[in-house]
């Protein structure tokens, strides 16, 4: 096993640039989710990290050793690629076998071995066909399968279980999760599920544009926003962030006003808060008051919508049924430690909790 | 859908042109083949056949025999450096595109152009004589034409056969393994293969059905080998065409002529069947 560094990686493509100075380290074992919109350098981290693309500045590092020049077959990773690259002229046994074949392990080894992953992934029925006789999900899982089947010391994911049903993809990324841990190897896997990423993630570096914009636990990245990028990325429904001015201690925001705020900021601001935390009724905290634009009733959550009576518009959601109507005027209270404050020109965070 | 009993014509329609233009080009000519070869005055005549086997005047087994060994030599000396020019050229480096197009000119040539260009390189006065004394490696030139210098024609010819058509090939299977996915490789590359086994293993089986295409048509063609040999060695290296064209053309026995056609024809057919058979893409079937 082994931890991975990034140096200020930045590669280019022609003149896009694809990643803008990456500086990222990934400890030894851990799992470490890259999350970010379509575009922003996933994949091509991963590549870098392989070693299929040669960054053009910067260093990668496994433990202590410079792994930039090295070729991928020196460097004992394995991956799943996000377009699967299985061999289509190889049945799903040699696939998964491959890697094992290419290391020379005895024949009972790689049977064993191959049938183990392949049941882990519940392909066993399908060891005998070829990749084009598979579904895209099944595909998937054979990719996955060969991934897991060697003992890299870095195991690269892209998108594993994208293509795959609700059901089958909660399921797989408990058994990936479960893999890694019990195999302490250090892993960095890329989704576009946030979810996912929560579960698999024992931190997540968030990306934007082929920057890193936060790398932090789960719990830190969706407390402690360390942007407006992340804080809006980050949770669903979308944090909401109003314009605001902060003057001696006081906070004061779509018309409302907020005393003993304790914050280094003064002047314009950007307040952020997410809906989950807000509280229908006047208590403690950012009052707010507006009408029911219209509500969403997603059965063990609701959705409401609301116009504030300074123009802005928000979102709450509160858990299971509210007794809300379209139309009626509602209050709502933003508890103090739900208040996120950011500097409006660089979107970076100021305080979380006010 | 039609009604009952009549599915047949939609099909027959879609069939027809492919069986029209099958019974104009390939059919007929050679029924009317078979008609001159054994049929020569109305009645059938074995004649040919033994003026072919056995009169002294016949060169069949030699013609046989160096169209063979030409196929022989010429076919895998091509496929194999048109294999290699493709590692090479797979690879991305400056100059690619150039080399690419550099090696696919010869596919512009004509065969009688290639062979006299070859000839006159390869003469007692030709550049290669020259060099080759200017840089002292000789002193006297070699002769490569003659018949007392046969083992050398057929050296000048499988160079000349080489050079022209090794750019088909080579341009049949770039074309396949360009068509396969990069991350193929690379996924190979990061399980730990070596250039060994990615040529063996990825490499070989996905360019299979481009090298059996290019093998088919460069055999076929191989059979039918003519201009080169004509004007580098004239008969004293007789090939199967060679001689379907001297017997029609100098000695007019129309009937010898059409036989050997017929042979070059069987010949090139039972090989693609062969091929079809032997190089089988699995994964390809459904
Ligand atoms: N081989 C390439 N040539 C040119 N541009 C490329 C190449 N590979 C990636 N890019 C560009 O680099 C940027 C980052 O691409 P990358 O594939 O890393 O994104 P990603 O985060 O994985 O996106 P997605 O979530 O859609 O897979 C994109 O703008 C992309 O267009
Ligand atoms: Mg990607």
């Amino acid at each position: 096993m082994a931890s991975v560094r990034l140096e200020g990686v930045v590669k280019r493509f022609g003149r896009t640039i694809a990643l803008r100075g990456i500086d990222l380290e990934i400890r030894d074992g851990e799992s470490m989710v890259l999350l970010g919109p379509s575009g922003c350098g996933k994949t091509t981290t991963l590549r870098v990290i392989a070693g299929l693309e040669r960054p053009d500045e910067g260093r990668v590092y496994f433990d202590d050793r410079d792994v930039t020049d090295l070729p991928p077959r020196s460097r004992n990773v394995s991956m799943v690629f996000q377009s699967y690259a299985l061999w289509p002229h190889m049945k799903v046994y040699d696939n998964i076998a491959f890697p094992l074949k290419v290391r020379r392990l005895p024949e009972s080894e790689i049977r064993k071995r191959v049938r183990w992953a392949a049941e882990l992934m519940e392909i066993e029925g399908l060891l005998d066909r070829y990749p084009h006789q598979l579904s895209g999900g099944q595909r998937q899982r054979v990719a996955v399968a060969r991934a897991i089947v060697v003992e890299p010391e870095v195991l690269l994911m892209d998108e594993p279980l994208s293509n795959l049903d609700a059901i089958l993809r909660v399921k797989m990324r408990s058994e990936i999760k479960k893999l890694q841990r019990k195999l302490g190897v250090t892993m960095v896997y890329v989704t576009h599920d946030q979810v996912e990423a929560m579960v698999i993630g024992d931190r997540i570096a968030v990306m934007n544009n082929g920057r890193i914009m936060q790398v932090g636990t789960p719990s830190q990245i969706y407390k402690e926003p360390a942007n407006t990028f992340v804080a809006t990325f980050i949770g669903s429904p979308q944090m909401n962030i109003l314009e605001g001015f902060v003057d001696d201690g006081k906070l004061v925001v779509a018309g409302s006003e907020l005393l003993g705020v304790e914050a280094e900021a003064r002047g314009r601001v950007l307040v952020g808060f997410r809906p989950e935390r807000v509280l229908i009724g006047v208590f403690d905290g950012l009052v707010l008051e507006g009408v029911v634009d219209f509500v969403e009733s997603l059965g063990s959550l609701t959705i409401i919508h609301v116009a504030l009576d300074s123009g802005s518009k928000i979102v709450v959601s509160i858990s299971g049924e509210a007794d809300v109507e379209q139309g009626s005027r509602i209050r709502l209270t933003v508890p103090r430690d739900a208040i996120h404050l950011f500097d409006p020109e660089s979107g970076s965070a100021i305080t979380h909790g006010v | 859908m039609a009604p009952a009993g009549r599915e047949w014509v939609k099909p027959a329609l879609l069939m027809a042109p492919a069986i029209l233009y099958l019974t104009i080009f390939i059919v007929y000519p050679i029924i009317d083949t078979i008609i001159i070869a054994f049929f020569p005055e109305g009645r059938f005549s074995t004649e040919s056949l033994e003026y072919l086997l056995y009169s002294p005047l016949s060169k069949f087994w030699d013609a046989i025999k160096f169209t063979l060994i030409l196929a022989a030599l010429v076919v895998p000396i091509e496929t194999v450096l048109a294999l290699i020019a493709t590692l090479v050229l797979l690879q991305p480096f400056k100059g690619r595109d150039t080399a690419v197009y550099i090696l696919s000119i010869p596919i512009a040539i004509s065969d009688v152009a290639a062979g006299l260009i070859w000839y006159s390189m390869l003469t007692s006065k030709g550049f290669v004589n020259k060099v080759l004394i200017e840089l002292g490696v000789i002193d006297s030139p070699i002769y490569f034409f003659g018949y007392e210098f046969r083992d050398r024609a057929l050296l000048a010819i499988v160079l000349a056969e080489v050079w022209r058509s090794m750019a088909i090939v080579f341009i049949i299977i770039f074309a396949g393994a360009q068509l396969i996915h990069r991350e193929l490789f690379e996924a190979a590359d990061v399980f730990g293969a070596s250039f060994w086994v990615k040529l063996r293993h990825i490499l070989l089986p996905m360019i299979k059905p481009s090298i059996q295409a290019a093998l088919i048509i460069r055999t076929l063609f191989a059979f039918q080998v003519f201009a080169v040999v004509w004007i580098l060695a004239g008969r004293d290296i007789p090939v199967l065409a060679g001689e379907a064209y001297y017997n029609l053309v100098e000695i007019h026995r129309f009937d010898v002529a059409a036989l050997y056609a017929l042979i070059i024809a069987i010949l090139s057919m039972t090989t693609g069947f062969l091929y079809l058979r032997m190089l089988r893409a699995r994964h390809l079937e459904v």
